[in-house]
């Protein structure tokens, strides 16, 4: 990754804060308005700085490790989420899968989804690597 | 893995700054090797002991 794919994922970024913030203000959703802006302040503050004119190895490094921790959080909580949103469907007794709460299994079923397109693009992106850099060929 | 990256630099008279552009780094990633904070590729070693015109060995050592 270079510079400018560098300076085009932190475009992408902001452009989803800033559309994020519109489209909550739109339909009134003040808490994810809220949440946008912390996240857009918490992502200037700490992420976007002026002085990352050079785009070198340890740059590369440190994003590989915040990626790495992002995705070791972030599957396992969606993962987790998903289930704990089926059992109270599932079992018919909380008040949970009733009226107006019956959309957590809707939402349980969409992060299983995404946690299974999740391992599918990770299964196939480590294929696909190995292939690249070199597979363990014995002789 | 201990170096001798800052010993180098400035028995070579250069700042922080100027090895970076030699090397084509950012200042901070000079700084966090002097600082045993980040290990640099096999690339950056070659080009930083090139520059100092000295082995790999000498300014790196290896610590297990």
């Amino acid at each position: 990754m270079n510079l400018k794919n560098h300076n085009k994922i932190n475009f992408n970024i902001s452009l989803f804060i800033v559309l994020s913030i519109l489209i909550s203000l739109i339909l009134k959703i003040f808490l994810l308005t809220a949440l946008s802006l912390l996240t857009g302040i918490l992502y200037l503050a700490l992420f976007h700085s002026k002085n990352k004119k050079i785009y070198d190895e340890r740059e590369v490094s440190l994003r590989q490790k915040a990626t790495d921790f992002t995705f070791s959080l972030f599957i396992p909580t969606l993962a987790i989420s998903a289930f704990l949103f089926f059992f109270p469907s599932l079992s018919q007794l909380s008040v949970f899968s009733k009226g107006e709460f019956e959309y957590l299994e809707s939402l349980g079923s969409i992060f299983i989804y995404l946690v299974l397109f999740l391992i599918a693009v990770y299964s196939i992106t480590y294929f696909v690597l190995l292939n690249q850099i070199g597979k363990n060929h014995e002789k | 893995m201990k170096n001798k990256v800052k010993l180098f630099r400035t028995q070579n008279n250069l700042t922080q700054q100027d090895l970076a552009i030699k090397v084509g780094v950012s200042r901070q990633t000079i700084i966090a090797i002097e600082n045993n904070k980040y290990l640099p590729s096999i690339n950056l070693a070659f080009k930083l002991s090139k520059i100092f015109k000295t082995t790999i060995e000498k300014l790196f050592i290896y610590q297990p």
